[in-house]
C-alpha cells in the first residue's frame, strides 16, 4: 500500500541549495571562531586542554560515522589507525632536536644501539605529516582490500577488526626494542617549531590546530557524503548486491571509504596525542575503540553533527562521571550502549528531528538520517529476502 | 550460432552434488523478448545466476555476445550491457526514486568518476524521462521505502533500463501484484521489448500469454521444451510436467483436440452441449473400454480452454485419417446446437484448409449427423 | 626432537581445546541467531568467579569436598552463566533481530556492565539488586493483572523501570552508608584471585623422561570432549535440537511449522551461555581470575568461528585445532628450534624467532587467518547453494 506522506520531499531548487551550503559553511567559521577565540576565555587551560581532546576525538568519530552511518561497515578496530597517527607524529616528535647521532632516550634501556631503519624518515617534518594520514590510510586500504573483495561483511567484518585491533596492540606492544613496547611514546617534554610540546603556547596551538581540522575534515565528509559518491555509499548500506548487479564494484567503494576514515583517524590521534603528551598502545584497547562507534550512535548515525556532538557529550559525561563517582563509569558507559541501541537508535539528533521535524532547518543536513521507521521497513524487506533466498 | 546474444552451452551448476542445471543449453537472439517457465525448482534463477555471474558453472560455458562470462564478476558483466531484476524488489529503501535511477544511469562506474563528477544533464533527463515512464514523476522525491510493493517493482525495473542494458533479465515480475499492476506492467515490458533483449521468468500463466512469443520450458535443470505459447500448451510433456501426470494423449490426437475445441469457441460461445459432444465423441474414438474413456474425458477437460486459430493448427495433422477425422468431429459441434453464421465462416475456412475431396466432406457431413443422433 | 613436536603437539591441542570450549557456545548462537556475543567472555568470567565461589565453599567443608568441588562448580558455572545469557536474551537481544551490528555493540554494554559489577559487588549492591528484581517483576504482574496493560506499555514500561530502580539504588545506598565495613566490602577485589585446583589436577602424566602431559590439560580435553558430545547429542537426538537445527536452517519456515522460535532462541543463548561459563570454569586451571578475564580468549574465540564457518560445528573444531596447534608451535618457539639446524633456512628461522612470543604468535595467525580468508572467505566448511548470500 502507498503511504499519505507525511514527510516532505527532498529535492530542492539549486538556488536554495546553494544558499543552505553557505548559511552552513558560515555557522561551521562561526563555530569555529567562538572555540578559538572565546573558548580560552571561559575555560581554564586545563578545561581547554580536555576539550581540544575531546574535539580530536570528534574527529575520529566523523570518520566512524562515515562507514558506519553512511556505508553500514561496523568497524571496532579503528584504534590501530588513531595509534598510527599518534605514533607517526611522537617518532618525529622523539626525533627533533635530538643531537646528531644520539638516539632517543628509551632505546639505550634495551641496549639498542643504532636507530631502527623506519625511524630514519621521521627526522622530516613533511614526510611525519604525509605518513601521519598516509600510513593509516594504506593500511586501512591494504586491510579493507583484503576482506572487501572476499565479500566478508557485516559482523565477520567487525569482529575480523578487532581481531587487526588486537593484533597492532600486540606487535606494538610486544616490541621494545622497536617502538618502546608497553611504555610508548611520550611528547610532552619535546620541542616543536621552537617551543615545547607540554607548554601553554604549544597547547593552544594544537588546539587551534584541532578546531581548524576538525572543521575541515567535516567539510571533507560533507563533500564524500553528498552528491553521487555519498548516495553511493546509502545505496551499498542498504542493499550491495544490487550495487553489484546495477554495474558498480561495491568493494572498491568500500575500500576508499575505509581508507579515507582510516586517514582521519590518523589525524585525530595526532593531535590527540600531542594534547594528551603520551601515545600508547593503551590507544589500541578494544573498549577504546568500540567507545568510538558509540559516540557516533549516541550523536546520530548518518549525521556528521550527531557524530561530533555524540563524541564531545560522551566525553564530557566520561571525565565528569569518572571524576566523581570512578566506579560508576563503565556502568554507565554499559547502560549507554543498551539505551542507545535499544531505545535511541537515531541517537540524539534523530530525536531531535522526529520531535521537531521540519520545523528545523536541514542545516546539517546531509542526507537525513534513517528513521527508524525506515530501519523497520528495511527488515520487511529482508524477511522477504529470506523468503527468496529460502525458495529454492 | 555466432551472432547470438546469449549462448549458454552445456552448463551444469552443482550445489554439493544436487544439480541445479544439469546439462542445460540455451541460446537467445539479439532483440528476442523469451518467456522462460517452469515448476518450482527447475532452476529458473540459478539460470539467472549464471547469466549474471553470480553462480560459476561447475561444468559448461556461457557466452554473451560472444565472451565468456565465468571470467568476469557480477558489477562487469553488469557493465557488459546484462541488467536483472530479482524476484522481490530490492531498491535502496534510504535513497529516492530519483537518486536510485541517477545511480544506475551513471555512465562512468568507477569509482572515482562516481567522486568527482556531477550527474550530466542528459542523464538527469533520462531520469525524469524515466520516471514519468514508471509512474513516479509525483513520487521522485521521497525515500523509496515509503513505495508500494508494486511500485517497487517498477522503480526496479526502472532501474535496469536507466543501465541501458542490452539484455534485461526480469525475475517473476508480476508475483505479489494485483490484476491491474499486472497489466501494466506487462505493457512496460512489452514497451521495453521494441528496444531490448528481455527474459522473463514468470509463473503467472496469464501473464506469459499476454506478452510471450517465445517460451522455454525449464525442468529439472535443462530445457524441457521451446516454442511458441500454442506449442507449448500442446506439449504432452510440458502437461504432464505441470499437471504432474503423463498425458495419455498423443500430440495428434490432442491437435484434433485443439481443432474441435477452437471450432467450439468460433461464435465465442463455447455451449456445454458442445463439451459433451467433443469428449463423448473423441474418448469413444481414442479409448476403448468404458473405464479408459472416462478417465480420458476427465484428462481431456484440462485441455479444452485454449482457442488457437485454424490456420496454425490444421497444417500440422499428418494423414487423410486424422483430417477427416478432425472435419466430422467439427461438422457435429457446430450441428449440435443451431449454425450460426460465424460458426458456418469458420467452418467453410476449415473445409478450405483441409482441401478434401466434395464426396469425402458429403460423406463424414453425413456420418457427423448420423452419430448426433444416436 | 619427535618428542619435541609431540609435547608440541599436545600443547597446541590443549590451547584448541580451550578455544575450542570457548568457541563452541558463540559458534552455535552464531549459527542460529547471526549474533556475535561481546559478552561471551565476561560469562566465561562469570563462570569462573562461580568456580571460585564454590572452591571457598569446599575449603570451608574441608576433607573430600576439596578434592572434588569442580563437580559442582562445572554445572554450577553452567547455570549461573545460562541464567545471565538468559535475562540478556529476553530484556535485550530479543529486540534486536535482524541487526546484528546493533546486537554487537548492545552485548559490549553487557560485558561493560559485568566486568564493573564483579570488582564493585557488595553486599548493599546485592540487595538492591534483589530488591529491584522483585519490584520490577512483582509491580509488572500487578499492573498487567490489574490495568489495561497494552494500552499504557508505552509509557509504564520505562517509567515503572525507572521508579524500581531509584527505589532499589536508595536502599542500595543507604545500606552502602549505614553498614559496617564487613558488611559493604567487596565481595571479589578488583585484582585477580586464584582458584587452587584440587591435588588430583595438579602435576602431570610424564612419558618418559622429557614428555609431560599435565593432568589440568588433559582434564580440559576430556572435558572439551564430553561437551561436544553432550552438544551433538543435543542437537541431533533431541527434541529441542532438532527445533534448533530447522531453525538454524531457516527460521520463517520453522516459524510456520509452529516451532516457537523465539523460545527456541531463547534456549539456545542459554545455552551458547552455559557453555561459556563451563569454560570459564576450565580455564581456572590454567591461569587466574580477574574481571577481564573473558577478554584474553574472546578474540581468538572469534577467529574459530571466522575461520570455522557457519553452520557445522566440525568447522569450529577443525578450526580451533590448527589455530591452537600453529599458535603454539609458532610462540613457543619449537618451529624455530626445528628449523634451526638447518643453516641454509637461517632466515626462515629469524622469521619465525621473531614471532616466538606468545603475542607475536597471534599476529602471526593472524596474518593467516587472513590469508587463508583469500582462498575461503565463507571459512572451512561453508554452507554452499542459491540461498547463500556470501
Amino acid at each position: 500500500m502507498a503511504v499519505d506522506l507525511p514527510i516532505q520531499p527532498r529535492r530542492t531548487s539549486k538556488a536554495l541549495r546553494q544558499k543552505r551550503l553557505l548559511i552552513e559553511a558560515g555557522i561551521v567559521v562561526a563555530i569555529a571562531l567562538v572555540l578559538i577565540l572565546v573558548m580560552p576565555l571561559v575555560l581554564t587551560g586545563f578545561r581547554l586542554g580536555l576539550l581540544g581532546r575531546f574535539l580530536s576525538l570528534a574527529i575520529v568519530a566523523l570518520g566512524i560515522d562515515l562507514i558506519w552511518g553512511f556505508t553500514g561497515l561496523l568497524s571496532l578496530g579503528h584504534g590501530i589507525f588513531f595509534a598510527l597517527g599518534g605514533y607517526a607524529f611522537a617518532m618525529y616528535l622523539q626525533l627533533t632536536e635530538l643531537p646528531a647521532g644520539q638516539l632517543p632516550e628509551f632505546f639505550s634501556l634495551y641496549g639498542v644501539s643504532s636507530l631502527p631503519w623506519f625511524w630514519q624518515p621521521f627526522y622530516s617534518l613533511p614526510f611525519t605529516l604525509l605518513a601521519m594520514v598516509a600510513i593509516p590510510a594504506i593500511v586501512a586500504g591494504l586491510f579493507g582490500y583484503l576482506v572487501f573483495r572476499n565479500r566478508i561483511r557485516g559482523v565477520y567484518f567487525s569482529i575480523l577488526t578487532q581481531a587487526a585491533l588486537v593484533v597492532f596492540f600486540n606487535f606494538f606492544n610486544g616490541q621494545q626494542k622497536l617502538i618502546n613496547g608497553t611504555n610508548g611514546l611520550k611528547t610532552a617534554t619535546s620541542v616543536f617549531l621552537g617551543q615545547q610540546v607540554g607548554g601553554p603556547e604549544m597547547r593552544y596551538f594544537f588546539y587551534v590546530a584541532t578546531v581548524i581540522a576538525l572543521a575541515l575534515m567535516y567539510a571533507l565528509c560533507r563533500w564524500l557524503t553528498s552528491g553521487r559518491f555519498g548516495r553511493m555509499l546509502v545505496a551499498i548500506r542498504d542493499d550491495e548486491n544490487r550495487v553489484r548487479f546495477s554495474g558498480y564494484n561495491p568493494a572498491s567503494f568500500k575500500v576508499l571509504v575505509f581508507a579515507v576514515s582510516g586517514a582521519i583517524a590518523g589525524i585525530a590521534g595526532a593531535l590527540y596525542t600531542v594534547q594528551s603528551g603520551i601515545i600508547s598502545p593503551q590507544a589500541m584497547d578494544i573498549g577504546f575503540s568500540i567507545e568510538m562507534v558509540i559516540w557516533v550512535a549516541v550523536g546520530g548515525r548518518a549525521t556528521l553533527i550527531g557524530a561530533i556532538l555524540g563524541a564531545v557529550l560522551v566525553n564530557i559525561a566520561r571525565t565528569m562521571l569518572s571524576e566523581r563517582f570512578p566506579d560508576v563509569w563503565l556502568f554507565f558507559q554499559g547502560a549507554l550502549f543498551l539505551l542507545v541501541v535499544t531505545a535511541l537508535p537515531d541517537g540524539i539528533v534523530g530525536w531531535v528531528r522526529s520531535r521537531f521535524g521540519d520545523r528545523l532547518p536541514a542545516l546539517f543536513g546531509g542526507p537525513s538520517a534513517v528513521p527508524a521507521y525506515v530501519a523497520e521497513m528495511e527488515l520487511e524487506a529482508e524477511s522477504y529476502r529470506e523468503k527468496e533466498l529460502a525458495d529454492q | 550460432m555466432s551472432g547470438a546474444l546469449l549462448n549458454i552451452d552445456n552448463v551444469t551448476v552443482s550445489f554439493d552434488g544436487f544439480k541445479a542445471l544439469n546439462n542445460l543449453n540455451f541460446s537467445m537472439n539479439e532483440g528476442e523478448l523469451r518467456v522462460i517457465i517452469g515448476p518450482n525448482g527447475a532452476g529458473k534463477t540459478t539460470f539467472l545466476d549464471v547469466i549474471t555471474g553470480k553462480v560459476k558453472p561447475t561444468e559448461g560455458k556461457a557466452y554473451f555476445k560472444g565472451s565468456d562470462l565465468s571470467k568476469h564478476k557480477e558489477h562487469e558483466i553488469s557493465r557488459m550491457g546484462v541488467g536483472r531484476k530479482f524476484q522481490t524488489p530490492r531498491v535502496y529503501l534510504n535513497l529516492s526514486p530519483r537518486e536510485n535511477l541517477e545511480l544506475s544511469a551513471n555512465r562512468q562506474k568507477s569509482v572515482f568518476p562516481t567522486l568527482l563528477k556531477q550527474t550530466p544533464t542528459p542523464e538527469k533527463r533520462t531520469v525524469n524521462s524515466l520516471l514519468e515512464t514508471i509512474g513516479l514523476y509525483e513520487k521522485g522525491d521521497i525515500p523509496a521505502a515509503l513505495l508500494s510493493h508494486g511500485e517497487k517493482q517498477w522503480l526496479e525495473i526502472g532501474m535496469l533500463v536507466a543501465q541501458s542494458p542490452d539484455l534485461l533479465l526480469v525475475d517473476e515480475p508480476v508475483a505479489g501484484l494485483t490484476d491491474e499492476e499486472t497489466e501494466k506492467t506487462g505493457k512496460l515490458l512489452m514497451a521495453l521489448a521494441e528496444s531490448h533483449s528481455v527474459i522473463v521468468i514468470e509463473h503467472d500463466m496469464e501473464f506469459v500469454r499476454q506478452i510471450a512469443r517465445q517460451v522455454t520450458v525449464l525442468h529439472e535443470g535443462s530445457v524441457l521444451f521451446e516454442g511458441t505459447m500454442d506449442q507449448v500448451q500442446n506439449d504432452p510433456r510440458v502437461i504432464e510436467v505441470y499437471l504432474g501426470q503423463e498425458a495419455t494423449v498423443t500430440p495428434e490426437q490432442m491437435l484434433i483436440l485443439r481443432i474441435a475445441a477452437s471450432m467450439a469457441w468460433a461464435d465465442d460461445n463455447f455451449a456445454p452441449v458442445q463439451q459433451e459432444v467433443i469428449l463423448s465423441e473423441l474418448s469413444r474414438q481414442f479409448a476403448s473400454d468404458p473405464a479408459g474413456q472416462q478417465a480420458l474425458r476427465e484428462e481431456l477437460q484440462n485441455y479444452l480452454a485454449k482457442r488457437i486459430p485454424l490456420e496454425e493448427l490444421v497444417p500440422q495433422l499428418q494423414t487423410p485419417q486424422q483430417r477427416e477425422l478432425a472435419l466430422k468431429l467439427s461438422y457435429e459441434i457446430i450441428s449440435s446446437n443451431t449454425i450460426n453464421e460465424t460458426e458456418a465462416r469458420v467452418y467453410q475456412r476449415l473445409l478450405s484448409l483441409l482441401d478434401l475431396p466434395p464426396e469425402t466432406v458429403a460423406r463424414l457431413e453425413a456420418a457427423a449427423l448420423e452419430s448426433l443422433k444416436s | 626432537m619427535i618428542e619435541g613436536l609431540i609435547a608440541g603437539l599436545f600443547d597446541g591441542i590443549s590451547i584448541g581445546a580451550v578455544l575450542l570450549i570457548v568457541a563452541l557456545g558463540l559458534a552455535i548462537v552464531f549459527g542460529l541467531m547471526g549474533v556475535i556475543n561481546l559478552a561471551h567472555g565476561e560469562l566465561m568470567m562469570l563462570g569462573a568467579y562461580t568456580t571460585y565461589v564454590v572452591q571457598n565453599g569446599a575449603k570451608g567443608l574441608g576433607g573430600w569436598a576439596v578434592e572434588s568441588y569442580i563437580f559442582v562448580a562445572l554445572p554450577l558455572a553452567f547455570l549461573v552463566a545460562a541464567l545471565v545469557g538468559l535475562l540478556m536474551e529476553r530484556s535485550v537481544i530479543r529486540h534486536l533481530y535482524g541487526r546484528p551490528l546493533e546486537t554487537l555493540l548492545a552485548t559490549w554494554g553487557v560485558s561493560l556492565i559485568l566486568r564493573q559489577f564483579v570488582r564493585s559487588v557488595n553486599s548493599p549492591m546485592a540487595i538492591g539488586l534483589v530488591i529491584f528484581a522483585a519490584l520490577f517483576v512483582v509491580g509488572l504482574w500487578v499492573l498487567r493483572r490489574y490495568t489495561d496493560w497494552e494500552r499504557i506499555r508505552s509509557w509504564a514500561n520505562p517509567v515503572f523501570f525507572l521508579l524500581s530502580f531509584a527505589i532499589a539504588a536508595l536502599a542500595g545506598f543507604i545500606l552502602q552508608s549505614s553498614g559496617s565495613a564487613q558488611f559493604t566490602r567487596a565481595w571479589f577485589s578488583a585484582r585477580n584471585v586464584d582458584v587452587t585446583p584440587p591435588s588430583w589436577l595438579r602435576g602431570g602424566l610424564a612419558l618418559g623422561t622429557v614428555l609431560q602431559f599435565p593432568y589440568a590439560r588433559l582434564f580440559i580435553i576430556v572435558l572439551t570432549v564430553l561437551c561436544l558430545v553432550g552438544i551433538y547429542w543435543f542437537l541431533q537426538k533431541s527434541v529441542w535440537g532438532l527445533r534448533i537445527r530447522s531453525v538454524t536452517q531457516n527460521r520463517s519456515m520453522s516459524a510456520c511449522l509452529g516451532i516457537p522460535t523465539e523460545r527456541v532462541d531463547a534456549l539456545t543463548f542459554a545455552l551458547g551461555s552455559g557453555l561459556a561459563g563451563i569454560a570459564g570454569c576450565a580455564v581456572t586451571l590454567l591461569g587466574s581470575v580477574g574481571p577481564n578475564l573473558g577478554g584474553n580468549y574472546i578474540v581468538d574465540a572469534f577467529m574459530v568461528v571466522v575461520v570455522g564457518g557457519v553452520g557445522k560445528l566440525v568447522g569450529s573444531i577443525v578450526a580451533a585445532m590448527v589455530i591452537g596447534i600453529i599458535t603454539y608451535l609458532v610462540g613457543s618457539g619449537t618451529l624455530a628450534l626445528v628449523l634451526s639446524p638447518f643453516a641454509a633456512l637461517q632466515p626462515v628461522t629469524d622469521f619465525f624467532t621473531f614471532f616466538a612470543t606468545t603475542s607475536m604468535a597471534k599476529v602471526m595467525v593472524f596474518a593467516l587467518i587472513i590469508a587463508f580468508l583469500q582462498v575461503r572467505p565463507a571459512g572451512m566448511f561453508p554452507q554452499k547453494g542459491r540461498s547463500v548470500e556470501v
